[in-house]
């Protein structure tokens, strides 16, 4: 069974919102104590599955599933692309069980936990794209960024047959709910587009922003950065 | 009717895989087969039924509600189909036919939001359907929630009349996707009535060998294994043995005492004949279960074989705090009690939630529920009312005690069958209409009595834990020996576990922990199994580790090693701050030095009002002004809150000792996340930071319907709500509830958060505040409330 050795530090800090300032001793030995324990709790588990591409009138369908991507923004990241892939990742339901516990007992720890477990999940995603730009690589092509259920103009709804074509809840146990929140709810969907050329550079990946459903509220790029 | 399981029957293989071989269209609803394609699904249950599989599952894996939403068919008319099909099939060879249940597809709280009453539900109509259609079993199998499977299995069991077969599928570290293991699934299902458990799915069968073992190790009902054709690779659809391999592996199971084998992903015809040549109707060698006193959660089980303490702090009995927690339905103090006891060491926890006036079935309900989110010990349910008790015993997800029964006929009548009928285990009092006896031999009577009792209504003597009663010594002081006199009678005549709550023996004396402690260590000599203690007080837990060393039941004084040797501090990095002043605390998050410091004040003759308006709320409010200009971040922030409500807690503590009119509480806020939404981080967040700044918060926590809020708003009076969702698809739930708040003209103000929420949103939605973070909603409520 896969496992997270660590997680960035400097991450889970940016996801608390930290702007740089001193941290004290206690707080430092606090943060990366909980690091350790996300490590501990994590179940790093994915699934990917291949589909081609094959363009109608009303979108992308995935073949051999029934699985219709719709909207111009998906169009447009696996343009040019004759297959892709579908990810599922999760950190399961361990860690979640540790943030709602810690909510409740100590509630400054559960806060670091949960970002904690928000990168552990980034984290699982990044270890199974690099499986599958690995794969991609063998055969000579590239893999484009991961594009989300709910990004863009692509409807969130999507997410309940994007999960039932992979199988997800039976191979990883990864369901989502009727208000479409996946459970458990540290886990991340992707669509990765399977390209001609190596790979995509990282002023494509960061130019995500311009689609973001979250344009103009975005805490991160508040401060600066970008999620 | 009774499936002969002492010579091996044979089950049949995967459906998915020959649906797929056969080119069949899946689309989203394979159970839609039965109604289009009958004729190729009855093909595939013949080709089974040919290869020598006696019991065949209907094609009817998803055929509930939830799973067919969308495809027009109702369970009952894909059920009837698919039983239909079966039936056709078995004609020939005179196969069994099951229906076949799988998951639901949604987690059940609190992991997801499916209530325990809906799954049950969603189950009642699948099973019934089922048994309308003629099914001969019920099988719910690939399960991986066992909260999941007791809504299913009490669903088939109050609504048929029909064997139930239940399975579950693990991971190769042994547990479920949930976290279940395989003593917990066998212990739990075991005593809810299932009559055979298994395992199937994700594994191959050398995998799941050491699993079958282990469960068949903790039962003793018939054992069904359907491996996969091997290890699936998670990103294609092939598992990797030949039906050869396959069955060469299965054998071993025949030695093992499994009575049932079959197959599940990747298997096909090929491989259920082979197993059924070799293996069919070969007799099953008796299995040697031990006999074992043993409770469970869903993922940790506590067997009897030592001392295990049951943590009593969750009880109101002459607790001031924990009455008004109870009153105000305050369920974080009780989590926090209940976290807290698990620490200081409690193998299980009792919960009583009986105070007058209040709903005590209801609260246990909530109890149970959001405890087994946070702990994960076994729950002792303690109450007199066999209601109350039927509320707590139906959502507990494990094998619980039920505390308690005595040796009053009536007493035993109203509370066994509850306790036969959910599997649980259970305190029975040495007591009886004529009360306590003094003498040790009439308590032994009267535990006999009720041990002879429950094994006629079929609760076996491992699951009848015998409480002597401890006397208080400054009353009774000659009964005291009695006591333990008559726990070591039933501990050696009656071969059962026993249990004493210990504290109530110094009642009434000075320095009542000399006498607790003493008086514990006694009883451990006499047979003491589970002592009902405070686990926080240490020297009580002391006394244990000591007499596990001394007994020789801690080997090597191991864990008394691991507990008492002096070891260099590897705890976080603590700051000796003595004597900081309370403001300094509080701005360095101090919990522990904040409560210290204000009791210095405190005794320094500080009035209580005026260390919380001139040092508490001032400090806060510098925190919050750092927590804005980036100084300070959220861990912080939140930090500095609790070392505030440590001093709120002593000022507290102070001004109900004088009785005094004053009140530390500034008011009440109602805070919910919204229907459809279960993250509730955010409003978490909010509730910590609004508690400390000394509110009183009524928390409705996560998926809440908007009359709900309503009605809290309604009756608390609250001049605030706070609403919080995290994604697009449930802020229209938020508005909903705005709007209903609205049409009640209710005089409440609105503040909402969340994620993807902005204040133009907000005020769209109708809101009349947008709190960005924890700190804008304190401010807000500053506004609001002052």
């Amino acid at each position: 069974m896969q496992t997270l050795s660590s997680l960035d530090r400097s991450e889970v800090l940016r996801y608390l919102g930290w702007r740089g300032n001193e941290l004290s001793a206690n707080m430092e030995d606090m943060v990366l104590r909980c690091i350790h324990e996300m490590c501990q709790a994590a179940k790093p588990t994915w699934l990917y599955r291949r589909f081609s591409v094959r363009r109608t009138e009303e979108g992308l369908l995935l073949e051999p599933s029934s699985l219709l991507l719709a909207g111009k923004d998906i169009a447009a990241h696996l343009s040019g692309c004759e297959e892709t892939f579908l990810l599922c990742a999760t950190i399961g339901l361990s860690a979640e069980r540790l943030i709602r516990t810690r909510m409740v007992s100590n509630p400054e720890e559960g806060v670091i936990l949960d970002a904690c477990a928000t990168q552990a999940v980034e984290q699982t995603a990044d270890l199974a794209e690099q499986e599958i730009t690995e794969l991609c690589q063998k055969e000579g092509h590239g893999l484009t960024w991961r594009f989300s259920p709910g990004y863009g103009d692509l409807p969130l709804a999507v997410q309940r047959d994007f999960i039932r074509v992979c199988d997800a809840s039976r191979r990883i146990g990864l369901t989502v709910t009727d208000s479409l929140l996946m459970t458990p709810g540290k886990s991340v969907t992707a669509i990765l587009g399977v390209t001609p050329l190596p790979t995509v550079t990282q002023e494509e990946r960061t130019d995500k922003c311009s689609r973001c459903p979250n344009q103009g509220r975005c805490a991160f790029r508040k401060r600066g950065i970008t999620c | 009717m009774l499936i002969p399981h002492d010579h091996i029957t044979i089950l049949d293989g995967a459906m998915g895989t020959m649906l797929q071989a056969a080119g069949l269209p899946l689309g989203k609803y394979p159970e839609a087969l039965n109604l289009t394609h009958p004729a190729d699904i009855t093909a595939i249950h013949r080709a089974y039924a040919q290869a020598g599989a006696q019991i065949l599952y209907a094609n009817t894996f998803g055929a509930n509600r939830r799973k067919l939403e969308g495809s027009g068919l109702s369970p009952r008319e894909v059920i009837q189909a698919g039983i239909a099909c079966a039936r056709e099939a078995a004609k020939e060879t005179g196969a069994l036919v099951a229906l076949s249940c799988g998951p639901i597809g949604a987690l059940l709280e609190p992991n997801g939001n499916l209530r325990f009453e809906e799954a049950y539900d969603i189950f009642c109509e699948s099973v019934t359907a089922g048994a309308e259609a003629g099914a001969d079993l019920l099988v719910f199998e690939t399960m991986t929630d066992l909260l999941e499977v007791k809504a299913a299995l009490l669903a088939a069991k109050e609504n048929t009349s029909l064997p139930v077969f239940c399975s579950m599928s693990f991971e190769p570290n042994g547990r479920t996707f949930t976290g279940v293991s395989i003593p917990a699934m066998a212990l739990t299902l075991e005593g809810l009535g299932a009559d055979a458990v298994g395992i199937n799915c994700s594994l191959g069968p050398a995998e799941i060998l050491p699993f079958a073992r282990e469960l068949c190790s903790w039962t003793r009902l018939p054992v069904f294994i359907k491996p996969n054709a091997g290890l699936p690779n998670l990103n294609s659809n092939q598992y990797d043995i030949s039906p050869e391999q396959f069955c060469s592996i299965m054998e071993k199971y025949a030695s093992l005492g499994v009575s049932y084998l079959g197959g599940c992903c990747g298997t096909t015809p090929d491989y259920i004949r082979l197993l059924s040549e070799h293996l069919k109707g070969k007799p099953v060698p008796a299995r040697t279960v031990p006999h074992r006193s043993a409770l469970c959660s869903a993922s940790r089980v506590v067997e009897i074989d030592g001392v295990r303490v049951i943590g009593e702090r969750i009880n109101p009995t002459g607790k001031k705090l924990f009455k008004e927690a109870l009153r105000k339905r305050d369920i974080g103090y009780i989590l926090r009690q209940g976290i807290e006891q698990v620490r200081a060491g409690a193998e299980i926890l009792d919960v009583n939630v009986g105070l007058p006036g209040i709903d005590e079935a209801a609260l246990m309900e909530e109890v149970v529920r959001e405890l087994q989110g946070v702990v994960d010990v076994p729950l002792q349910l303690d109450s007199s009312n066999p209601v109350v008790l039927e509320r707590g015993l139906r959502l507990y997800n494990g094998k619980p005690i039920v505390n308690s029964v005595n040796g009053e006929q009536a007493v035993m009548e109203r509370i066994f069958p509850l306790v036969k009928k959910y599997g649980a285990a259970v305190v029975g009092l040495t007591l009886d209409e004529n009360g306590i006896p003094g003498k040790a031999e009439d308590r032994f009577a009267i535990a006999e009595r009720m041990v002879q009792t429950a094994e006629r209504y079929g609760i076996s003597r491992e699951d009848v834990y015998i409480d002597c009663l401890t006397l208080t010594a400054s009353v009774q002081q000659a009964e005291v020996r009695e006591t333990l006199r008559a726990v070591e009678l039933v501990k050696k005549q009656l071969g059962v576990k026993t249990v004493l709550g210990v504290s109530n023996i110094s009642f009434g004396l000075p320095e009542r922990e000399i006498l607790n402690v003493s008086f514990l260590t006694l009883a451990m000599a006499h047979g003491l199994d589970l002592p009902i203690l405070n686990p926080n007080a240490k020297a009580m837990m002391d006394a244990i580790d000591a007499f596990n060393v001394l007994y020789n039941r801690d080997s090597g004084s191991t864990r008394y090693l691991e507990r008492h040797a002096v070891t260099v501090s590897s705890s976080p990095v603590s700051v000796k701050t003595g004597g900081l002043p309370l403001e300094e605390c509080v701005l360095n998050g101090l919990k522990e030095d904040a409560g210290e410091a204000t009791r210095r004040l405190l005794s320094e003759g500080h009035d209580p009002m005026e260390i919380v308006n001139s040092v508490l709320i001032p400090a806060l409010d510098r925190v919050g002004a750092d927590f804005e200009s980036g100084k300070l971040f959220l861990p912080q922030l939140i930090q500095s809150a609790t070392a505030a409500q440590a001093g709120f807690e002593e000022i507290k503590k102070s001004l109900a000792a004088q009785k005094s009119e004053h009140t530390v509480s500034k008011g009440t806020i109602v805070l919910a996340t919204v229907k459809g939404d279960i993250h509730d981080i955010g409003k978490n967040i909010v509730k910590v930071i609004l508690e400390n700044y000394g509110y009183d918060i009524i928390d409705l926590g996560k998926d809440v319907p908007p009359e709900r809020v309503v009605l809290a708003a309604k009756e608390s009076g609250a001049p605030l709500v706070g609403l919080s969702a995290l994604m697009t698809t449930t802020v229209a739930s938020m508005a909903e509830t705005i709007r209903l708040l609205r049409a009640e003209s209710l005089s409440c103000k609105i503040m909402v958060g969340g994620a993807v929420l902005t204040e133009e949103y907000a005020m769209e939605i109708g809101a009349d505040f947008y709190a960005k973070d924890a700190k804008a909603s304190a401010d807000i409520a500053k506004q609001v409330l002052g």
